[in-house]
């Protein structure tokens, strides 16, 4: 068995971002323009995979930039700039799934019934982990089954798995203790894998333990 | 599943993430050389994360992002403080942090001697608290009386330049 690739480390990055964040503080917009420019693909993403719509991920962008800028002179550096970044995009991704899940709610219930539907047992031996090589179907799985998830699951998995947050950056981050992330991405990971067990696996690696948020 | 895979089960997780305590990670490890099952969960955990991760930076790719910085920056200037105002505040954040030990320090004594001054040069309380002394029934030639003022039971003094007069609303008045 071997370990699958690391996470990028978040903490590796921000070396100049001190100097970055001064010049802005002062007013620099070129050094301001530099950190947008930096972290603005990250961000973006992380939306992106909160509310899935890309015109919309594109304003929470926009806007979480704009408050970086807004709030820039009160932060003193206790995070990294990048930890403090991304709580602001986890916010407003939060609030704007959030209202999104409201209206979307019947709709993703139908969704949630169609691919559970979809998992032919029959099909489960042809399934395994050397199926995890992506393809546009598995990708559209994951994309669904992402959606099917609660605010608070699809970030947390985000943040982990996609931006590769350390559990006391995720801790920050999301305002909860370092034992809730650890609950909390149990527990979504474990209903990613049910979702996906047709893909990863001929049978679900894990049985129902619970179905907690957290 | 066995109670050791139970117990492995919320640390697989942790484990793939680096964020298993060393106290665990060598009994851990030993039990999943040893057991398929836990070795298959573990290999789907990481399966998982690189199809998720993979999944959203392939979508986010797509998306042109090169207008972002000019579209914040167009906004932010609308809301821009005035250059002045910008360099007045940095100008105190950087004195308060370069000076923060003297400024304290300042600051503190400033605080000590204003309280030492205020306690030297303000009226002691006692002067300030104490009652005006109209009448004193200790001075020679003064004089108490009981009076009965029909319905009330009173007293009055009367000292050569003052005369006082109480009355007892309840009950009879107690002269010592």
């Amino acid at each position: 068995m071997t370990e699958s690739r690391k996470p990028p480390e978040p903490r590796d990055v921000p070396a100049d971002d001190r100097s970055l964040v001064r010049a802005a503080q002062r007013g620099d917009a070129q050094a301001f323009r530099a950190l947008v420019t930096k972290y603005q693909r990250r961000v973006y993403q992380l939306a992106l995979g909160m509310v899935r719509d890309s015109d919309e991920a594109m304003d929470i962008t926009q806007e979480t930039f704009v408050r970086v800028h807004r709030y820039l002179p009160s932060f003193k550096g206790d995070s990294s700039f990048f930890t403090w970044t991304y709580r602001i995009a986890t916010n407003l991704s939060l609030d704007s799934a959030r209202r999104r899940g409201r209206s979307e709610r019947v709709e993703m219930d139908e969704q949630d019934a169609e691919i559970e539907s979809r998992m032919d047992p029959a099909s489960a031996a042809l399934a395994g982990p050397q199926r995890a090589a992506l393809n546009d179907e598995l990708k559209g799985k994951i994309e669904e089954a992402l959606a099917t998830l609660s605010e608070n699951h699809r970030a947390i998995l985000l943040l982990r798995e996609v931006e590769g947050l350390s559990y006391e950056d995720l801790a920050r981050t999301l305002g909860i203790r370092k034992g809730t992330v650890m609950s909390r991405l149990f527990h979504a990971r474990l209903k990613m894998q049910r979702k996906l067990r047709e893909y990863l696996e001929d049978e679900a690696p894990f049985k129902d333990e619970g179905e907690g948020e957290e | 599943m066995n109670r050791r895979c139970e117990e492995s089960l919320p640390l697989l997780g942790p484990w793939i993430d680096g964020e298993l305590p060393a106290e665990d990670r060598s009994w851990l490890s030993e039990h999943v050389a040893g057991c398929a099952a836990c070795g298959t969960r573990k290999a789907l955990l990481a399966a998982q994360r690189d199809a998720i991760r993979d999944s959203v930076v392939q979508r986010a790719s797509r998306a042109d992002l090169s207008g972002v910085a000019d579209a914040v920056l167009a906004r932010v200037a609308e809301e821009r403080p005035p250059a002045q105002v910008i360099r007045l505040r940095v100008w105190g954040e950087e004195m308060w942090r370069a000076h923060r030990a003297s400024i304290s320090a300042a600051a503190g004594l400033a605080v000590a001697a204003s309280v030492a001054l205020f306690a030297v040069l303000s009226p002691s309380r006692t002067e300030q608290k104490a009652p005006i002394l109209i009448a004193d029934a200790r001075t020679p030639g003064t004089i108490v009386e009981a009076i009965d003022f029909e319905n009330h039971e009173g007293a009055v003094l009367e000292s050569g330049q003052t005369t006082v007069i109480w009355v007892d609303d309840d009950g009879p008045a107690v002269l010592r």
